[in-house]
């Protein structure tokens, strides 16, 4: 794996210092990195990633970038399965080219994330809808190992009438905790997706994607003392089998599962060039069936079935004026999940998402100086049912924010950025059926912990800084930090027997070392 | 720019329009009516406030309601799963009299359960208690320590040891007291054996069992039958005091010479217990031909052995089986009493254990123990009338922990132990098992 990823990352180096050695040298690299320091071209290009049909347009034809940093999350305003303090290392390389006419994009993102205490969620943090998986109450240590591969190519055909793109994304990642109950956690994703356009003019695009994609994971519980193994004395070690979204059942033999997914959805993409400006549109639909089994020497037993239901709708417009450019970006999402629970052959988990995120964004360039200005607003409303229990717990909840940034052009190719912004989340609406009758130790720590967090009412602020320069003459670096914070500003009173409540607050920094070339 | 906010606010407006979704499992309500178990009686007893106590056992959750004037109730909105349902009530002493005419120093307290009762989706019946007046004894079984202790720095299973204590205002005494392993159905799922309804080994179909008897409701079986020894008056008990019967009288934390020569030794002294105090032993060398080395006759008296399992009087660490106390009438000679196999589906071998078959009139206290695991329970040997419940050690085999009864109050000086015939409410535990200990 470690041979691979060098390969990959000198790969990208080379193809790009090549065509460094070309170039003027510090003005482009430096025209590089100013790229991500407009916010527009920023959003184009996260844009983009999206579907290789949309490289062409909102991806600059030769940049690639490297990432090494920190990032600390601590704090205690966090939903109940959360880790009260994450320390994350990241290294991350991506870049674009173009070959022979394809256009490429390639990246590779390496995190190790180290979490200090997560409770009653031996999972990994990529299905957190899913109704079946381990936890206990004690806090467990995670360390997760996480490796992300993507690969985009696209290509204009027949005179420029069709465009075919493909794209690939692989992730291997390796959880585990090193303290009672241990959790083991195996894991591999591979998507792939195919797409066509067809172009009815050279602004006008029409275009449909096919997604396919397997994962699976592998999950094993453990315990070095036996005392805890053996019995179910101490409440705080006991090995839970959440199945729903109700109070759990102790599993103390054969704590392991298999995890298969199957997933696949087709893409519609739409892009026009208009006077207006431009707009690219992705819907996508998604079904996703989840698998659950156990493999032992007498045979391969299904555990449980869930199928998943996702369907996104991006919308991205961007248009430049006179003294800058201004982006909107819509996304809707809605996600549907059914569990099929083997032992009563029938539904008991629903669980529902519905997002929607606006974000607008208008950049322009004065006198050496960019400045970005953002303003956004995101609604979001989550349910989960359990018919064994009855409970159900919903929220709908929204939140605005707003941020302004500048970037300065000094003098020697260098440059210095900074930015402050705010959001303010409040409830707008919730619902909360949780039977007395059935509360236990998941119920107190989990559901009236996510129902005090989910519906608190909240504000935070974020100030980011970056200073960039040349860095040997063929590339550009940025040191670049950020700092989040939010705070919530009431609970809801609720009058239950609560072993867990969400903290105060919640602070996050990241600070890293970038290379553009 | 417009165009886009409605955008936003059609999206806003859709997704705020929450459509009820239905599950295809919904909870249960939960119907249980409770009566008493006297319709031949001619005096009727109060069905209101009885306390039912429902707990799911494998989430641990657990709810208490009281009954109404017409004895019954609704658990509303409960999960499916399995369930232990107690009920109970005690009735002061004055109070039974007015009732019934019947004369009592003591309150009446009357029991019923139904344990692991599966409460299915869809589940409409009526969960139907009858309550029953436990036997209370001056008697009873105080702590149990079947446990034993770490297999390794502990003493295994030879520290284990069992305590009888007298609960009531008068002298006992402990000559001709019995008590029993029991046994019956102790693995699930199970094939070999005649069952009842409730998976309990139907005795009923037990080879040559007499067909004019209620095998199962009048009697209990046991594999293991000891007896304390004396002349009737030889063993004394004051009130509020206890006997200890060892499987080896000895100080279990200190090393001894085993009956080999060699020395026997604990690594962790800590984890087992001084049992060189107790008041009688098992001593099972007469019957085998390779006795324990650990079985070392000690001058602590030895129990009379009428019927025995295994190589000492090793109680079942996994808590599979249960124990009562009893004393025969004056003409009933014990070990004459009937045996019989259990009820197999193919019929026993020549060869096949039997099983002493003891009368429930002569079961002064009884205790149920079950596993620590919910997943690993048995269907109850012993009916509400000796033990409602079960009780077990949290922390399961080789742990160290005791069952123990629980004081429920002093009266000048004396303690008086908790005994309405459900173990599940009279007994406690204790982390390291300790002889003659209150809790």
């Amino acid at each position: 794996m470690k041979k691979f990823i060098f390969i990959f990352i000198i790969l990208l180096g080379v193809s790009v210092n090549i065509f460094a050695q070309k170039d003027s040298v510090r003005n482009v690299v430096q025209q590089r990195q100013l790229y991500f320091s407009d916010s527009v071209n920023n959003a184009g290009y996260i844009f983009a990633k999206t579907s290789p049909l949309f490289m062409q347009f909102l991806m600059p034809k030769q940049i690639s970038s490297i990432s090494v940093g920190h990032q600390l999350e601590k704090g205690k305003f966090i939903p109940a399965q959360g880790s009260n303090k994450t320390n994350t290392l990241f290294l991350s390389s991506e870049g674009v080219t173009e070959l022979k006419g394809i256009k490429l994009f390639g990246s590779f993102n390496y995190r190790k994330v180290v979490e200090d205490s997560t409770r009653f969620a031996h999972q990994t943090r990529n299905n957190v809808t899913t109704p079946y998986y381990y936890g206990s109450p004690a806090y467990n240590h995670y360390e997760r190992s996480i490796y992300n591969f993507k690969v985009l190519g696209a290509k204009n055909i027949l005179n420029d009438k069709f465009t075919i793109g493909v794209g690939l994304s692989y992730n291997i990642a390796d959880h585990f905790s090193n303290n009672d109950p241990r959790g083991s956690i195996n894991e591999y994703q591979l998507n792939t997706n195919a797409a066509v356009s067809y172009n009815f003019t050279s602004d006008i695009r029409f275009g449909v994607g096919y997604n396919i994609g397997y994962g699976q994971e592998k999950v094993t519980i453990g315990y070095k003392n036996r005392a805890y193994y053996e019995s179910l004395i101490y409440p705080n070690y006991v090995n839970y089998l959440i199945n729903g979204y109700g109070e759990p059942n102790p599993k103390t033999s054969k704590r392991n599962y298999n995890n298969l997914q199957n997933r696949n959805g087709i893409d519609l993409l739409f892009s026009a060039n208009t006077k207006l400006g431009s707009f690219y549109v992705r819907a996508n639909n998604i079904d996703e069936s989840q698998t659950y089994d156990i493999r032992d020497g007498d045979g391969i037993f299904d555990l449980a079935v869930y199928d998943l239901n996702k369907q996104t709708v991006n919308v991205l417009w961007l248009k430049s004026l006179r003294n800058g450019s201004i982006s909107a970006q819509l996304n809707y999402e809605n996600i549907n999940g059914e569990d099929y629970n083997l032992a009563y052959s029938a539904t008991n988990y629903l669980f529902t998402n519905h997002q929607v995120n606006l974000d607008l964004n208008y950049s322009h360039t004065k006198n050496g100086v960019t400045y970005n200005y953002l303003v956004g607003a995101k609604q979001f409303d989550e349910e989960r049912l359990d018919g064994i229990t009855g409970n159900e717990v919903y929220f709908n909840n929204m939140i605005v924010k707003a941020n302004f940034g500048f970037n300065y052009q000094l003098n020697k190719n260098r440059s210095f950025g900074a930015s402050i912004g705010g959001s303010y989340g409040i409830n707008l609406d919730d619902k909360f059926i949780v039977s007395a009758a059935n509360e236990s130790y998941f119920t107190k720590y989990v559901i009236f912990h996510n129902y005090l967090y989910n519906t608190a009412s909240n504000y935070g602020g974020s100030f980011s800084t970056n200073y960039s320069f040349p860095f040997f003459d063929t590339m550009q670096a940025t040191v670049a930090l950020n700092l989040t914070y939010s705070q919530n500003t009431q609970l809801r009173s609720l009058q239950r027997d609560l072993l867990s409540i969400p903290g105060k607050d919640r602070f996050f920094s990241n600070i890293s070392f970038n290379l553009y070339f | 720019m417009k165009q886009l906010i409605y955008i936003l606010l059609i999206g806003i407006l859709f997704t705020a329009c929450k459509k009820d979704k239905i599950t295809g499992i919904q909870p249960v309500d939960l119907n249980i009516n409770v009566a008493y178990n006297i319709q031949t009686s001619g005096y009727t007893l109060p069905v209101k406030d009885i306390i039912v106590k429902i707990k799911n056992v494998n989430t641990g959750t657990t709810q208490t309601l009281n009954t109404n004037e017409k004895g019954e109730i609704v658990f509303g909105s409960i999960a499916a799963g399995t369930y232990d349902i107690d009920a109970s009530i005690k009735i002061d002493a004055k109070t039974y009299t007015q009732l019934t005419g019947i004369e009592t120093a003591s309150d009446i307290t009357f029991n019923a359960s139904s344990k692991n009762k599966q409460i299915v989706v869809g589940f409409t019946d009526v969960v139907e208690l009858k309550l029953v007046a436990g036997s209370v004894n001056d008697w009873v079984i105080k702590q149990i320590y079947y446990a034993g202790s770490h297999r390794t720095n502990g003493a295994t299973f030879r520290d284990q040891f069992i305590e009888f204590y007298n609960n009531g205002e008068q002298t006992l005494y402990a000559d001709s007291l019995y008590f029993a392993e029991i046994t019956g159905v102790i693995s699930l799922p199970q094939t070999s054996y005649n069952v009842q309804a409730n998976g309990q080994m139907d005795w009923s179909k037990s080879v040559n069992m007499p067909t004019n008897i209620d095998a199962n409701n009048d009697y209990v079986y046991a594999r293991a039958v000891l007896m304390i020894p004396g002349n009737g008056k030889q063993y004394p008990v004051l009130p509020g005091k206890s006997i200890v019967v060892a499987q080896t009288a000895l100080n279990h934390k200190e090393p001894f010479t085993g009956t080999d020569g060699k020395s026997v030794t604990v690594l962790d002294p800590s984890l087992t217990v001084d049992l060189s105090k107790a008041d009688f032993e098992a001593y099972y060398a007469p019957f085998l031909a390779k006795p324990l080395a650990s079985d070392v006759d000690t001058p602590v008296p030895n129990l009379e052995v009428i019927s025995y399992f295994g190589t000492d009087m090793i109680f079942d660490n996994p808590g599979r089986y249960s124990y009562i106390l009893f004393k025969p009438d004056a003409k009933t000679k014990v070990k004459e009493l009937p045996q019989y196999n259990y009820a197999t589906k193919t019929a026993p071998g020549t060869t096949a254990t039997k099983y002493y078959q003891i009368p429930n009139k002569f079961i002064l206290d009884a205790v149920e123990i079950q596993s620590n695991l919910p997943d690993d329970r048995n269907p109850k040997k012993l009916g509400p009338s000796f033990d409602a419940g079960f009780t077990f050690v949290p922390a399961g085999s080789y742990t160290s922990q005791s069952v123990i009864r629980k004081t429920e109050k002093t009266v000048n000086g004396r303690i008086v132990l908790k005994d309405t015939n459900n173990s599940t409410e009279d007994f406690d535990f204790f982390n390291i098992a300790t002889p003659r200990g209150f809790k």
